[in-house]
């Protein structure tokens, strides 16, 4: 815990209480050996930037429709739901849907903007699940190249404007949820392709990648949907 | 959703045994539940089995949410708890009460006496992820709990049964040893390249 107010202290002390003291900031000793040790200030600095970046990271992966089919069959076979009581064409969606209405003559891009993104993702994840058989080295999709197709065509920005846009003539209540979920998967999307492209063979940093392309792709098939009358 | 229902609609057909509410419910929170078990187990297969088993107790307790707090929230308690029961079952050291700051073998060591570059600005999200999934279990169980989603320590202390500053000094830890494996990995990187 917090000792007094002991103005000169070592790094080990000050490290033994920082556990304690690193959200409050400590008493006038600690903050004093802070300001003035490198060290422990790098500590604190990388101890919060951590803690900062744990913050910003979102849920990102749905479940395996596997889920949801063991939750229907356990409730079926417990005779807390009549077989069949669910319809299992009813899907889930993540966003609140109060009214459906119809799109505008650019309804068909939502639809193509999707299925580039998750050929994006499968492309990439067939490079790295079939390297040899697939595709050459030389054939394979660079990260930077990924990169430059999604930032080039617009895919970005301009085509989440239009969708927001649409979202906002039509269903304006929908649109603050798009919005944030854009720009989480967004902001995912950035964070994977960085790790690609420090490191391309990282395979965990491509499966990332691949899955927020689909994610930004579910996304965009919901938006579609809402154009079913 | 189902067209024209809101949350709090479906949730009470949900409470009143409507299978299409519930399902509808199951779509909305579903990734958020799935990624907390995913993130406090570290493995795939039994983040599925949790996320299944917290949704069955979901459908048995909800006609217990009374609306003190939000669904989402209430919802996210039951499902921490359904990991906590598994996790305790499987016997996975949580936190240990009789822990001390000083280094342990397999654990973060002080920084005394050295400087490196900081991390700021050099890891990102899918390091990240990576890092906490090779945490020791009891340290990622409650750096999960604080600084992704966002507990307390006096929650945590009370989820966990262990004390304010046992939850801390193991918060505390759990940061370390992610500040050691993001430092690794950033070398690591760096060699290659």
């Amino acid at each position: 815990m917090p000792s007094g107010g002991k103005v000169s202290m070592t790094c080990a002390e000050f490290q033994k209480v920082l556990p304690y003291i690193i959200d409050s900031g400590g008493n006038v000793g600690e903050q004093e050996h802070l300001k003035t040790c490198p060290i422990c200030a790098d500590l604190v600095a990388d101890l919060t930037y951590i803690a900062d970046q744990a913050k910003l990271l979102v849920p990102m992966m749905d479940p395996n429709p596997r889920v949801w089919n063991g939750i229907k069959h356990s409730l079926e076979e417990s005779g807390q739901v009549k077989r069949s009581a669910t319809k299992s064409g009813v899907r889930g969606r993540l966003l609140e849907s109060p009214t459906r209405s119809r799109w505008g003559p650019a309804a068909w891009l939502l639809p193509v903007a999707a299925l580039v993104l998750v050929v994006i993702g499968l492309f990439l994840y067939r490079n790295r699940t079939n390297p040899d058989n697939s595709y050459s080295a030389d054939q394979r999709v660079s990260p930077s190249a990924t990169m430059t197709l999604v930032n080039s065509d617009g895919m970005g920005e301009t085509q989440d404007e239009q969708l927001l846009l649409q979202l906002s003539e039509h269903v304006p209540s929908l649109r603050p949820a798009y919005e944030q979920n854009l720009r989480s998967v967004n902001s995912y999307i950035a964070d994977a392709r960085r790790s690609v492209q420090t490191d391309p063979d990282d395979e965990d940093a491509q499966e990332a990648l691949m899955q927020a392309y689909q994610q930004k792709a579910v996304l965009y098939d919901m938006a579609a949907q809402e154009s079913v009358p | 959703m189902v067209p024209g229902l809101s949350e709090a609609e479906a949730i009470d057909r949900a409470k009143a045994g409507d299978a299409e509410s519930f399902e509808a419910l199951y779509g909305l929170h579903k990734r958020r539940v799935y990624s907390l078990c995913l993130r406090m187990t570290g493995n795939t297969a039994e983040a599925e089995d949790l996320t299944q088993e917290a949704f069955l107790q979901l459908y048995r307790k909800i006609a217990t949410f009374r609306g003190e707090s939000a669904f989402s929230t209430w919802l996210h308690r039951l499902a921490v708890n359904v990991v906590l029961m598994h996790l305790r079952k499987k016997g996975l050291p949580e936190v240990s009460l009789e822990e001390s700051l000083e280094p342990q073998e397999d654990g973060p060591k002080r920084d005394i006496g050295a400087r490196d570059n900081v991390l700021a600005g050099s890891i990102d999200r899918v390091n990240l992820e990576r890092a906490i999934e090779n945490l020791p279990p009891g340290y990622r169980i409650i750096f999960v709990l604080h600084d992704v989603e966002g507990y307390e320590h006096n929650e945590i202390a009370e989820i966990m049964g262990c004390s304010i500053g046992n939850s801390k000094s193991q918060l505390h830890k759990a940061r370390m040893k992610l500040r050691d494996l993001l430092k690794a990995s950033r070398a690591e990187k760096a060699t290659r390249s």
